[in-house]
């Protein structure tokens, strides 16, 4: 089924192209969803709600841009509306709390790397990685990230530095990532 | 597995973030169906009631089509000329024997031959196959032939089952596009009461020169009653024919009343005058218990009561605003069965209350006027605003000269699935 019958269906309320068109994209999604979501459970509550709202609007879809676009979109402000209602985006977090997280999954070698990755985002706490994916993954400015999640545009920027820190830090500590040397030589404390 | 550089990050978000997929467990499709597939009962009904009105409008349609087009029984006879030989007209089906006695031209069997292309030989003609016969809509007299008295005419209807598909078809639209609305509210059930205690038009019993009555010609005079407070719930298939206007109709129930002051009193006979409506006019007697007016001492309130059920049609017009908030203005009429009712009367002398259940109208027609702010929120689109109902026909029958007519005010709040 080509990208516009599906969309034809889907606004015709086809049952057919409608989960055609679910699963299509849900297994994406729900990675995009699972990247802001504190556990399974809640991304899959996030990806329930934000279908419902792709089924309901879709013929507000006007074709401007690509399909996909439309429902990563569409998913990522229900994410994000999901997440305000329990989460203030503004809060900071100590740095130095951010050695004390851990991944359950640090003796799984077995793993893939972009998993792996993506739990070490989600450990990171709730403002923080919202930015982080917003800014670095998403694409979206600090202008229009402060506009979604009702910060200023300087605290996107902040959370964004600080996230990215954090990020590394856990990213160094998986062997996902590694230092420079000369960046190598700040960290060793004195005496070494 | 490839070990990214610290300044490769944002790289390394990039390109990992689509590289994992997860899939979702079952539920949350299911939940999704459940969320964006219409109820299915509400659809079933909806389709059903559009379906009944579409078939019954199609089929009228259609008898009126036929009965214009029928020939008469009996004899028959057809002018088949060139002229009035349309073959986009309906075909009627002729079975019988057209007797060769009763052509008196065998020249009106070549033309009758040369009219009907699928007619071969003359002798196709006496045979008892069907004839394809088109219907003319004029049947004149001038040059015919004759058909015998037996032939059986039958509309064949070629397009009938093409035409309930498409009605089918049509339900199935409408019922996609109609949604249902349910609301409730409360309201202040009051009315209107007039007559006069005239001796011309009703009879009056021993009680007539009561104080009530001396002082007071005009029951609205005589009378103390409040409002009180009711109930009312409903809900209405809506179907937006333009932009502006949407039509509805649903079921609602009502459950209205008001309240009469009285006093206690020893049983008394009340009398119920009747109209003279031309077939003379009994009394009717009722023992009361309920004495006109309070006098402080035995003082009771009595609750006129009625739960009624209605069937409100009409029109929801918007008049100003945007698809997520805007303010609409609303009509209805409302054919409505009144399915208890515990009310009292006042006697015709205007002196006591009583019930007299032979005098209440069960059939009642209201009318309902509505101003609503609707606005969406979520999946659901509310509709917030006050309504006024009026009874049209009066409460009891026209022999009981005192006429009423309920009215109720409420606030009205509906809500509606907007997917």
């Amino acid at each position: 089924m080509t990208e516009e019958v599906l969309l034809r269906g889907c606004q015709q309320r086809d049952p057919i192209a409608q989960q055609e068109l679910y699963q299509r994209f849900s297994p994406k999604m729900l990675t995009v969803c699972y990247r802001y979501a504190k556990s399974r459970e809640d991304a899959e509550d996030m990806l329930q709600e934000g279908f419902i709202k792709i089924f309901t609007q879709i013929n507000q879809f006007e074709q401007k841009g690509s399909l996909e676009g439309w429902i990563l979109r569409t998913v990522i402000h229900t994410c994000i509306n999901h997440l305000k209602k329990y989460k203030k985006f503004n809060e900071n977090v100590d740095l130095l709390h951010a050695g004390n997280l851990t991944s359950n999954e640090d003796y799984l070698p077995g793993l893939l790397q972009a998993k792996q990755i993506i739990e070490c985002i989600r450990q990171l706490p709730v403002g923080y990685r919202t930015v982080l994916n917003l800014y670095a993954i998403e694409g979206y400015s600090h202008r229009e990230i402060g506009k979604l999640l009702d910060i200023e545009e300087s605290t996107s920027r902040s959370q964004y530095t600080r996230a990215k820190m954090m990020l590394e830090e856990i990213l160094i500590r998986k062997n996902i990532l590694h230092q420079k040397q000369e960046q190598k030589k700040w960290l060793v404390p004195v005496g070494n | 597995m490839r070990r990214y550089n610290i300044d490769e990050l944002e790289e390394l978000l990039k390109d990992k973030s689509d590289q994992y997929l997860m899939y979702p467990s079952d539920r949350v499709w299911k939940n999704i169906q459940k969320n964006i597939q219409p109820n299915q009962t509400f659809t079933i009904v909806s389709a059903f009631v559009v379906f009944l009105l579409a078939a019954g409008f199609s089929v009228l349609l259609n008898e009126q089509k036929i009965s214009k087009y029928t020939p008469p029984s009996g004899q028959l006879a057809y002018q088949l000329t060139e002229n009035n030989w349309k073959t986009d007209l309906p075909l009627v089906e002729i079975t019988g024997r057209i007797s060769n006695r009763n052509i008196s031209n065998r020249n009106e069997i070549q033309s009758f031959r040369s009219a009907i292309p699928s007619i071969q030989s003359e002798e196709s003609i006496f045979t008892e196959h069907p004839l394809q016969l088109p219907v003319l809509p004029k049947i004149e007299l001038t040059k015919n032939l004759l058909v015998e008295r037996n032939i059986r005419i039958k509309n064949k209807r070629p397009g009938f089952i093409e035409s309930i598909s498409n009605v089918i078809e049509k339900a199935k639209q409408i019922g996609k596009q109609a949604k249902w609305q349910i609301y409730f509210g409360p309201n202040i059930g009051y009315r209107a009461l007039n007559g006069y205690s005239s001796t011309t038009n009703y009879l009056y019993n021993s009680y007539a020169y009561s104080t009530n009555s001396l002082f007071a010609r005009n029951v609205k005079d005589a009378v103390i009653h409040k409002p009180a407070v009711g109930f009312m719930v409903g809900a209405a298939l809506r179907y937006p024919i333009s932009k502006n206007i949407t039509i509805q109709a649903g079921l609602q129930a009502n459950y209205h009343r008001y309240q009469i002051e009285a006093s206690r009193g020893l049983p008394e006979i009340a009398t119920y005058g009747m109209n003279n409506l031309g077939f003379g006019a009994y009394p009717i007697n009722a023992v009361s218990n309920y004495v006109n007016g309070n006098n402080y001492t035995a003082g009771v309130s009595l609750s006129n009561e009625r739960f009624m059920i209605s069937m409100p049609i009409g029109f929801d017009y918007k008049v100003i605003g945007s698809k997520k908030l805007n303010f609409s203005i609303a009509s209805t009429i409302q054919p409505t069965y009144i399915l208890n009712s515990s009310a009292y009367l006042i006697s015709t002398n205007l002196r006591n209350y009583a019930k007299a259940p032979n005098l209440n109208r069960r059939w009642n027609i209201n009318t309902g006027l509505e101003a609503n702010i609707n606005f969406e929120k979520g999946n659901y689109k509310w509709t917030v605003g006050p309504q006024l109902r009026y009874q049209l026909l009066h409460s009891f029958t026209e022999k009981y000269p005192i006429k009423e007519n309920l009215y109720d005010i409420g606030l009205r709040v509906g809500i509606m699935k907007t997917f």
